[in-house]
């Protein structure tokens, strides 16, 4: 039997819910009957083995692809494309190779027609907010993995989202740099609170960065359980890790992918 | 956040020894690879030349007799309006070529309907060797620029359709997901998105377009009515003055690669991120 949870009973004010979300790739049932509510200013991670459908709910989530049942209700109206007040970060950066930093990081402003003067001054925020100062005349192609996500995560803030969805933004860079931008990410958001989807498949990577993870479930992809993490902030990556609760939490999701995963531990 | 931290003077000294290290390797390499051009150079022309001066003057003829020749054939012969002609034709069918063949890359790449309507035709005639299209474009145009024209035109055409054809369908569909979550329209995806990614596709047609169209030069000019370069070719050729010949040929060996440099300057200008680095 499936069992479907509903995920949130606390009295919080909603950004943006879903429901009742399915999604089918022919006869692969992507994403089976999913729900979820993204309570305004938290910061929630989709974490789930590849394959539980967690980019697909994203891409859902921004109004990029169509869900076959269900629908998602973004401060309270249901979304038909994407949406104004969402931003999205790639896992592959999805920079144009032939705009300089600053001239994608201008992208969002240019499409929403935002005047020129006001354009220059809020990319020179963005950049520098994610450390990319000197460089805004580089090319994609002359960054390392890591600087081009800045540039990435600088071109989503730069229009000043409120729902900020993530789509396993680090997994392509090192893991010793992929630690660094978790704190950079961290310190950021602590200062903005923007509400924030983010998928990962790290549960080290959810613990750090989220207020509450939902772990999913494959074949198909189901919301499986909601986890709260209760470790203070503001956290670095270091205190989070030295936290008592991260261990046990640790443990504890562990089993609960591997049961979601039809794999009994 | 900074990328960068701060450095004591030490080590913005060591940066600049580095720095400086690195220039000099450069310069040193630049200055071998010049040595090497200019060593081939010499033993190439002075093999043309000692070979030229002793065999039979109809084969071959020495380097210094070719560039005399040439000069005379620009000062005081037909070259120099030759030159004129054939270019001026030359870029005539560069420009009529590039416009159909991009409008009709650009169709077949974005246009399903488009390409199974037209893309067949298009692959048969670039299949079949254009030289024996020649009588037929005589039978309907004549011997004239008109017929010229289209010839050369037709060389450039297929090369460029094709290129950007090919620079249409691999635009990458990640960067198409990326406008579209950023809200653009249509107008937005052209401009942001497609164009500036089909552009060294172009570039790279027109590359191909130039060397074509500079064969379909010739051939225009050596069988519809003999005019320009290929006239002086053919008349020389007939006579067996074969300096004049390969005075034409250096001609037009200039040209080719004089157009070829200012296309991949084009490039630099149109598309600084496409740098081509090698790997040495």
């Amino acid at each position: 039997m499936r069992s479907t949870m509903t995920v949130s009973t606390e009295p919080r004010q909603a950004k943006a819910t879903a429901t009742n979300i399915s999604k089918w790739y022919g006869d692969l049932e992507v994403l089976h009957n999913v729900s979820l509510e993204i309570h305004q200013h938290e910061f929630l991670c989709l974490l789930g083995p590849s394959g539980c459908g967690k980019t697909t709910l994203l891409r859902i989530l921004d109004g990029l692809i169509r869900p076959d049942e269900g629908s998602v209700r973004l401060d309270d109206e249901v979304i038909t494309g994407p949406p104004r007040q969402a931003a999205v970060v790639f896992q592959q950066f999805g920079l144009f190779p032939w705009k300089t930093v600053s001239q994608n990081v201008a992208f969002p402003l240019v499409l929403a027609n935002v005047p020129k003067t006001q354009i220059a001054e809020k990319v020179q925020w963005a950049v520098e907010l994610v450390g990319l100062k000197g460089f805004e005349t580089a090319f994609p192609d002359n960054l390392s993995g890591g600087m081009r996500q800045r540039v990435g995560i600088a071109r989503a803030l730069a229009l000043g989202p409120e729902l900020l969805l993530m789509d396993e933004p680090f997994a392509s860079v090192d893991a010793y740099t992929r630690e660094l931008l978790q704190g950079e990410l961290l310190s950021i958001w602590e200062r903005f609170r923007q509400t924030v989807v983010f998928v990962t498949h790290s549960i080290d990577e959810a613990i750090t960065l989220a207020d509450r993870i939902v772990v999913m479930k494959t074949k198909p992809g189901e919301v499986y359980h909601v986890f709260d993490v209760p470790i203070d902030r503001p956290r670095t990556v270091d205190t989070v890790r030295k936290h008592p609760a991260y261990e046990p939490l640790r443990e504890t999701i562990w089993q609960d992918m591997l049961k979601g995963s039809g794999r009994e531990a | 956040m900074d990328v960068q931290e701060r450095h004591p003077d030490a080590r913005g000294a060591l940066r600049e020894r580095v720095k400086q290290r690195r220039r000099q390797a450069e310069r040193r390499s630049r200055n071998r690879f010049l040595l090497i051009r200019a060593l081939s150079f010499v033993v190439v022309l002075g093999a043309w030349q000692i070979y030229g001066a002793n065999t039979l003057e109809i084969i071959f003829t020495p380097f210094t007799t070719v560039i005399a020749h040439l000069f005379e054939l620009l000062v005081s012969g037909p070259l120099a309006g030759a030159i004129l002609y054939s270019v001026s034709m030359f870029l005539g069918g560069l420009v009529i070529g590039s416009v159909i063949g991009i409008t009709l890359g650009v169709a077949m790449g974005r246009f399903a309907v488009f390409e199974a309507a037209v893309g067949m035709y298009v692959y048969a005639i670039y299949s079949t060797p254009l030289v024996a299209l020649i009588p037929l474009i005589s039978l309907w145009f004549g011997f004239g620029v008109q017929a010229q024209l289209i010839i050369i035109s037709m060389f450039v055409l297929f090369p460029v359709t094709i290129a950007v054809y090919n620079g249409v369908r691999s635009v990458d569909a990640s960067l198409i997901e990326v406008a579209r979550s950023f809200r653009a329209n249509e107008m937005a995806m052209w401009r942001h998105v497609i164009i500036p990614s089909v552009v060294p596709y172009i570039v790279t047609g027109l590359s191909q377009g130039v060397a074509m169209g500079l064969v379909g030069m010739f051939i225009s000019e050596i069988y519809t009515a003999l005019s320009g370069m290929g006239q002086i070719l053919a008349f020389s050729a007939n006579a067996y003055k074969t300096a004049d010949m390969l005075a034409v040929l250096l001609t037009v060996m200039i040209l080719g690669v004089f157009f070829r440099t200012v296309i991949e300057e084009l490039r630099k200008r149109l598309a600084p991120w496409f740098s081509k680095d090698s790997g040495r």
